[in-house]
Parts: C-alpha cells; structure tokens; sequence
C-alpha cells in the first residue's frame, strides 16, 4: 500500500548506519517423553546429592521412604521451577496425583505432572500406597518424641542454617560503600539471614540515625552465631548417641532426612564449621551410613 | 534500692529493652534474661534500660556485660552465667539452673530453646507488632514515648520494619487494608456501589487473618502445652532455662492489655496450665520483696541522629604507676626525637638563598643603573 509520505533520502541513508541486527531464533530444547519421575534439584557437587540444602532434604526423603530409580536433572534454573523454589518432582501422568483416563489421553500428556516440594509426601504416600495421617505418631517411637521432633526441626533449620556458609558467615561480605554504589551485585543473603535470625539483626548504621535502613546492611554478630551452632551440634551429637535413627525411632523419620541434609552439607562447607561435626565421631559415621542408603535410590 | 553500704555497682550489666505494663521488659528475649539472672544470680547484677538497640555494647538486645566480657543473645547468656558457676562457686553458688539436667535433657534443652525463640517469638512479635489495632493503640504509642523529640517520630517505624521480614517468612505479617472513611458530607445520590473484591473489603479479610493466626497459635501452644502435660515444670519438676523462656513468652501474650482480647481470653480457657505455669515462674523470680536494681540509662540527645562507630565496652583499667612512667618515657623519646630532627635540619639547611640571590641581583641591577646612570 503505498505511503503518502516516503521517507526522505537523507534519512534513510542515516539510518542505514545503524542497520538492525537479527539473531537466530532460539528454539526451546528438545525433550522427550518422561518415562521416570524426575526430580529437578540444583547441581550436585559430588555423584548425585545435590549442594542445596533444600534439594537435598528432599531428596533424602524420597530415599529414605524406599522409593528407588528416581531420577536426577540439574539443568534447570530456580526461576523456572514452581514458585521459584528447587526442588520439584516431575512425574508421569500415570503415576501422577491426578488420575483421570480424559487427562491421560489429552495434548500434552507425555509432559506429565510437576509438583512442587510440598506435594511430594503426598504423592510418595499415593506410591507406595500408604496414608501417613493414620499414624498419629508420625513413625516416632512415641508422643514425648513426636514433640521433641519438632524442637530439633527448628534447631537445625534456625540456628544449624544460619552457619551455612550460604549465609556467607565464612566468607567476605562486599563492604557497606561497596553496596551503596552497587545495589544490584550484593548477593541477598542477609535477607534470608533477616528471617532466621533472632532478634533481627540491627542496620549498620544504626537505629537511631538519620541514614535510613538498606536491607543488605545489616550487622551481623558472626560469633554469637558460630557460638551456638557449636552448642547446636553438640547436643544434636548427644541425642543421637548410638541409635539407629534419631530420637530412638525404628525407621527413617522426616527428621532423619532433615538432619542428613544439613549434616551433609556442613561436611562440606569450610574448616571452621566442619570441625565441629568432624570432631563427633557418631555423626560422622551416621552421615556415612545415610549417604549410601540415599545415593542408592537415584540414578542419572 | 540496694542497701546503704554496698554502693559499688555490680560488676555484671545486663542491657534491656525498657520494662513495659509491669513487666521488666517487653521483649520476650530480654524479660526471658532478667528473669533468669533473677532467679540465678540476685542482686548481683543490674539492669540498664535501653530505648533502642543502639545503645548496647554489641548492638542488639539483651545483652550482658561483665567486666571486659559481652555476650548477647539469650542461650549465651545462660551458657555464660551457668559458666560462672564452675569458676567462681563461692559467688555465685546456684547460678547453673540446669545443673540438676541428665545429659539428654540438657541436648534437649538447647532444641528447646531454639524452638521457643523462634516459634513463640513469632506469635509474640506478630501481637506486639504486625497486628494494626495492637500496633497503634499500644505498641506505637509506648515505644514513641520512650524516645525524644526527633526519634519519636521515624525509629519506632524502623523497629516495626525490622520484624517484618521475618514475619513474613512465617506467614504472620498481616498487610494492613485501609477503611476508607465514610465522607462527612453525604450526598444526595449514592454511586452505584461496585462490588468490592473479597481481599480488599477490609472487615472480611481482618476476620481471615485472625482466623489464621489463632490456628497458628493454638498449634504452638498445643506443644507446649503437651510438653509441660500436667507437670509443674518441664525437667525433673525443676525450674530450668526452658521454662523461663517459655514463660517469658507466655507472659508478653497475657499481661499486655492488648486491645484485643481473644487471645488472653484463649489462653486463660483453654490453656491454664500455661498460664499458671508462667505466672509462678514469674512469682519465684520477681514475686514481693524483690526487686531489680536499675542503672539509669544514658539520656538520648540530638547527636544520636549521626551515626557513630558501635560503642566499645572495654572498661578502662586504672593505670599503675609503672604503665605511668612508660608512658612518659614514651612520650620523651617521641618528643625528643622529633626536637632533634628539627634541630638537624635547621641547622644543616642552607641559609634562605633564594632571598639572597634576589638582594644580590636587585643590588647587582641597582648598581649597574647605578654606573649607567653616572656613565651617561
């Protein structure tokens, strides 16, 4: 259709210079039918235990409670999994949660399901054809126990998390200059150290001053912090003892998977907090125990 | 007040945020330490009220200094004073409360506290500081009174923010949906009223979020509730770290006269047992005739605005006469050697020549005219 107006010759011959550039077009990977369940976790740093302690609780879980053959992917990034969180289970439609002949059949099918973590007890439960809400017990060996775990679950998570050297308590932190002049490079660690932390901890420059609060500049008490994740794993070294499982239960408990995961991962972080589990010698060989028992139920 | 011949302040401090509603202080953290150190330790300590975080030696409350030690945080500071115990028996004979504590119960005991801290402290900080009602008739307006002029008006925000994050991870930060205010001139004719989407009718989703919050509560409480199952105390019907812990919380959910009773009116019927257990841990701590003794605090001033180094806490020891004489000895030779190296370049420097060459040649010129002019 032809223009009224054309564009003058000049203009045209100036905008040549700057001609527009076109990149290939990038095709989405290709993938085949899912035939296992999968599990999407971020990459592991020895032979299939994943470096996340979240991903690797999980992954212990799915060990622990006997499923084998469960399958491993690393190459996908935390953005694209559901809620932004690894990991998540990414199952075949036939042995998915939602069983439905229509849904088996329709477009897409071999893409199955993707459940996020907080489905996967459920769909584990669905598998092996058990209901975990009829034992009001939980697996432990008895109500004082079922109590007590919960205890040790906000003791590892509080206090054993806040040592991890994701919370970069052994490494450098950028200098407070560092983070004003370049908001966007400092990692935000010190907002997960925000949630576990108690009391919060107080901004740099204080509470009372006119700078107002960032939420990277944060002082950190690195000692009082190192001091009672000694404390932690001291008593955590004393309650398991000699047992089999911890707190006396008879077989893997979601706490046993909790504990595997961070002592694993303590294992290998730098000396100052590997020393402490290093130097309990049931610990130690409880981890090992573990590890062969979950490394066992994956597979590339 | 301390008796008329002991007039030494003790040597240990503990720094605290400021009591409130007849309780020593209004964080849980720092009532759970004053009662404790009452119970370990009386009237061998005292107590310095901070308004703010910043006025404590590692810059978070509670905290307790000794002489050139400071410790923060709550497990530290029983681990601490249960430490003088083992090194000064004869001063402070029963400062270990747990001592009585098998080892299991003592690993228990540190899961216990974890669990405590974090749990409770939610449900406590999320009462005194997210809730909207609590926040403006109570919380706001006490924390605004312990600061002057220009603080009052920007730090309490900033305390109520720093709770934030973590409330949020928890599920317990309510976002607060405003109630728009019926105008005061009504008109004639009514807009036809659209409806209002559920979230963001404010009285439907106040009454969720308290739904949600009491179910949280009773969780928690059903645990402790469990854990003390019908005993007078946790361990061994023995008074122990954990259950002053647990009952400091307990007491920051009962006595403050919140403006919202359902939960005082939940925990009086439903769970007694924690309640009375709290009330006699407090009763054996600061029941009649004890008392706490108070340092006062350092007054807030304008300077506080500008943000200073983290004070240190170092005391300053008296010097002896011997670091005396170093130090004068030390500052004679500083003296005398900077006196001697002016003296060496004063005297080895060349005499001002620049001035002089400007005479000689002024001189030189002036004398050339000189013949020039008697020349011609």
């Amino acid at each position: 259709m032809a223009s009224f107006f054309s564009v003058p010759a000049p203009l045209v011959r100036f905008n040549a210079r700057f001609p527009l550039a076109l990149h290939p077009p990038i095709h989405p990977r290709a993938r085949g039918p899912i035939t296992a369940p999968t599990l999407w976790i971020a990459p592991p740093s020895d032979n299939l235990l994943s470096s996340d302690v979240e991903c690797l609780k999980w992954q212990a879980y799915l060990a622990l409670r006997g499923l084998k053959d469960v399958r491993l992917r690393w190459d996908i990034a935390p953005e694209g999994s559901i809620g932004g969180a690894l990991p998540n289970l990414h199952v075949p439609i036939a042995i998915s949660l939602l069983k439905s002949e229509r849904l088996s059949h329709s477009d897409g099918a071999e893409d199955g399901e993707l459940l996020a973590a907080h489905s996967i007890p459920t769909w584990v439960d669905a598998k092996l054809g058990v209901d975990s809400a009829e034992d009001p017990l939980e697996g432990y060996v008895d109500p004082e126990a079922r109590i007590e775990s919960r205890a040790w679950v906000a003791l590892l998570e509080g206090v054993v998390h806040a040592a991890l050297p994701t919370q970069m308590i052994s490494q450098p932190r950028p200098s407070y200059f560092h983070s004003l002049i370049f908001p966007a490079s400092t990692p935000p660690t010190s907002e997960s150290l925000q949630k576990i932390l108690l009391p919060p901890p107080p901004p740099l420059a204080g509470y009372l001053s006119f700078i107002p609060p960032t939420p990277n500049a944060v002082r950190i008490n690195n000692s009082a912090i190192i001091s009672q994740y000694r404390d932690a794993i001291k008593s955590l070294s004393e309650r398991l003892g000699t047992d089999k499982w911890f707190l006396g239960s008879s077989a893997p408990t979601p706490l046993d998977a909790l504990a595997f995961a961070y002592i694993h991962r303590i294992l290998h972080s730098p000396d100052i907090i590997r020393i402490e589990v290093t130097r309990r010698v049931n610990l130690v060989a409880w981890e090992w125990r573990v590890r062969c028992l979950v490394r066992d139920g994956f597979v590339r | 007040m301390s008796s008329s011949s002991q007039t030494k302040h003790p040597s240990i401090i503990l720094y605290i945020w400021p009591s409130q509603w007849e309780l020593p202080s209004f964080d849980p953290l720092c009532l759970a330490a004053v009662l404790y150190l009452q119970l370990a330790i009386p009237r061998q300590f005292s107590v310095i009220e901070c308004s703010s975080p910043d006025g404590s030696p590692t810059g978070q409350l509670p905290c307790l200094v000794h002489e050139q030690y400071a410790v923060a945080l709550y497990p530290s500071i029983v681990k601490y004073i249960s430490g003088l115990q083992t090194a000064d028996f004869k001063t402070y004979p029963r400062a270990d409360l747990d001592a009585s504590l098998s080892h299991k119960e003592k690993a228990q005991k540190v899961a216990w506290h974890a669990h405590a801290e974090s749990h409770l402290g939610d449900l406590v900080y999320h009462y005194l500081y997210s809730n909207q009602e609590n926040w403006r008739k109570l919380t706001g307006t006490a924390l605004a009174s312990m600061f002057p002029v220009p603080q009052k008006y920007y730090v309490p925000q900033r305390i109520r923010d720093s709770y934030r994050e973590r409330l949020l991870a928890a599920g317990l930060w309510k976002n607060f949906v405003e109630e728009t205010a019926e105008s005061p001139f009504p008109r004639d004719v009514k807009p036809l009223e659209t409806k209002k989407e559920l979230h963001k009718n404010p009285a439907i989703s106040q009454a969720f979020e308290r739904g949600k919050v009491l179910q949280k509560v009773q969780t928690e409480l059903d645990i402790y509730q469990k854990l003390l199952d019908g005993k007078s105390f946790i361990f061994r019907n023995q008074l122990s770290s954990v259950d002053v812990l647990v009952a400091a919380h307990i007491l920051l959910l009962t006595n403050p006269p919140y403006p919202d009773v359902l939960l005082k009116n939940l925990l009086v019927e439903i769970y007694p047992t924690l309640s009375s257990h709290a009330q006699s841990v407090f009763n054996a701590a600061l029941g009649e005739g004890k008392s706490l003794s108070c340092i006062p605090p350092p007054s807030l001033s304008l300077w506080d605005v500008i943000p200073s180094w983290p004070k240190g806490h170092a005391s300053k020891k008296q010097s002896t006469d011997e670091e005396i004489q170093y130090r004068k000895i030390r500052w004679g030779f500083f003296g005398l050697a900077l006196g001697s190296l002016v003296t060496y370049l004063s005297i080895i420097s060349p005499r001002p020549s620049v001035w002089q060459d400007a005479e000689d040649n002024n001189e030189n010129n002036n004398s050339h005219t000189g013949t020039e002019g008697r020349a011609i």
